[in-house]
């Protein structure tokens, strides 16, 4: 049956981007963005961590966001929200947070791939850097989806400096997407950034390729209200709860 | 403006007839985000069941047929195939723009995001190769723990919920304890209709997903992306193509 209780969103941002000014800027225009995209009935905060990277490009960046996207993520399910989304492509973190709560938590990388899987056959995913190549390269095979990767092609952009300039960010992603459709034979896309993804530029990029884009924030967004209305979380005997334990 | 679920077959001259049809629609409804929105057809010259690789090849051409007729007076925005064998679904894909989604395609992708391995409840043992096959050609080989059968036909799973409940919840033991599955899915429309899901979930204690609505969700989710298949994937049949702006031509 419908239920007309409100969604509650927690959006669990990685990065700890509130601290400077254009940092607080940004986080603003990335509510805005998904406030967009939310039915009547569903609600989202924004949780932003004050400590941590600034972006997140390396295994080495993930491994310092964990703790706080953890921590984030508790404290989400103690607060009541329904459904907890992990903002950043590398999804660091998402099975021990999966272990740890009993709402479900979505992965931005881990869905839009799923969902790409699902509109197309030969998925290229575009990322900031070349060396993305290598983690995403880890995460198609924990997904076991390597017979439906075909690509990582990179814009060689920090994502920190893909806000700067938009029109170039775009210009780039075209070019690196092109060179996906016509030289690796991808047949979708997928934004391998949030900060590409808050940019509001799939659709041009759409257009210009002529192939789905797949942009993960809005994906997430509705990937999560979906699994509420189904009322579905996690399996816990996927992630079991940790056993309470001394940490020494 | 609609999202049409199309059953393959023909329910209304069956033995379940319009009044399930109807149900089924009044729970897609229920489900919905835009209830309004949400209409089921089925195909009066297509078979009662989908049974066998043959049953399911044969619903195929009258339902991409029936589909183009409806295109004519509804203005479609997706269209869910009301089969877990998601019967034509590339051929759906090449014939039309609008997403076309699969049953059995979507719920084994959001079974991914919930647990590690999930297991597959079928009709008969004689489909369990069938199930098996989808699995491989959506390249989810790793996630797929079993395939069982609950032996039960289709047109028979109503009759007593008890029975049909009792011969599931059995079959989702096994799936927990030998074949170590954490998540499971009703491989069958009618079983996914049955409203059995979150007793079986909650005895098990692992997410058990109803096929129907994770499609209206997956529908609801690409319409508010404005996505849908690649064509690059999927083309439009060049000779089709070919003959359509012939005929254009001609007129």
């Amino acid at each position: 049956m419908m239920t007309s209780k409100k969604i509650k969103i927690h959006y669990q941002f990685a990065t700890a981007k509130g601290k400077t000014q254009g940092g607080s800027v940004e986080i603003k225009k990335r509510e805005n963005f998904i406030s967009k995209y939310l039915s009547k009935d569903t609600s989202v905060k924004l949780s932003v961590p004050n400590k941590g990277p600034g972006s997140i490009e390396t295994e080495y960046d993930e491994a310092i966001a964990i703790p706080n996207v953890i921590k984030g993520i508790i404290n989400a399910e103690k607060n009541k929200f329904d459904v907890a989304i992990i903002s950043c492509f590398s999804d660091p973190g998402l099975t021990a947070c999966r272990e740890k709560v009993s709402i479900p938590v979505i992965g931005s990388g881990e869905n839009s791939i799923l969902l790409a899987g699902q509109l197309g056959n030969q998925i290229s995913i575009l990322s900031p850097l070349s060396e993305n190549k290598e983690t995403f390269k880890n995460k198609i095979m924990r997904l076991g989806l390597e017979k439906k990767y075909c690509s990582t092609r990179s814009i060689n952009t920090k994502v920190l400096s893909l806000a700067k300039d938009k029109k170039s960010t775009l210009d780039k992603l075209i070019k690196a997407g092109k060179k996906a459709v016509n030289e690796d034979g991808a047949d979708i896309l997928v934004l391998g950034c949030m900060s590409m993804a808050f940019h509001d530029i799939t659709e041009v990029v759409e257009k210009k390729l002529g192939v789905p884009v797949i942009n993960p924030v809005k994906a997430s967004i509705l990937m999560a209200e979906s699994l509420v209305k189904m009322k579905l979380a996690h399996s816990k005997l996927a992630y079991p709860t940790p056993a309470k334990k001394i940490i020494y | 403006m609609s999202i049409v679920y199309l059953v393959p077959g023909n329910m209304t001259g069956g033995p379940y007839g319009l009044k399930e049809l109807k149900r089924r629609e009044k729970l897609l409804k229920d489900w919905s985000f835009n209830p309004s929105k949400v209409k089921v057809y089925d195909v009066p010259n297509g078979g009662s069941s989908i049974e066998s690789s043959y049953e399911e090849i044969a619903s195929i051409i009258p339902a991409v047929d029936r589909l183009s007729e409806i295109t004519k007076y509804e203005n479609i925005d997706a269209v869910i195939l009301g089969c877990f064998g998601d019967p034509g679904l590339d051929v759906f894909r090449e014939m039309f723009d609008f997403p076309i989604i699969g049953p059995a395609q979507t719920s084994m992708h959001t079974a991914c995001q919930l647990g590690h391995k999930f297991s597959v409840i079928t009709i008969f043992d004689s489909m369990l190769n069938m199930a098996e096959k989808q699995v491989h050609e959506y390249g989810l080989d790793h996630h797929l723990a079993s395939v069982r059968a609950i032996n039960i036909p289709v047109l028979e799973l109503l009759k007593d919920l008890d029975v049909t409940y009792k011969k599931m919840s059995k079959l989702a033991d096994k799936i927990v304890n030998e074949d170590r599955a954490d998540a499971i899915l009703l491989g069958c429309m009618t079983m996914s209709f049955s409203g059995l899901d979150k007793k079986i979930e909650k005895k098990t204690g692992i997410p058990v997903l109803n096929a129907g609505r994770t499609s209206l969700k997956f529908a609801e989710s690409l319409l508010s992306m404005d996505l849908s298949h690649s064509k690059i994937t999927y083309p439009f049949p060049p000779k089709l193509a070919k003959t359509q702006k012939e005929k254009k031509k001609r007129a």
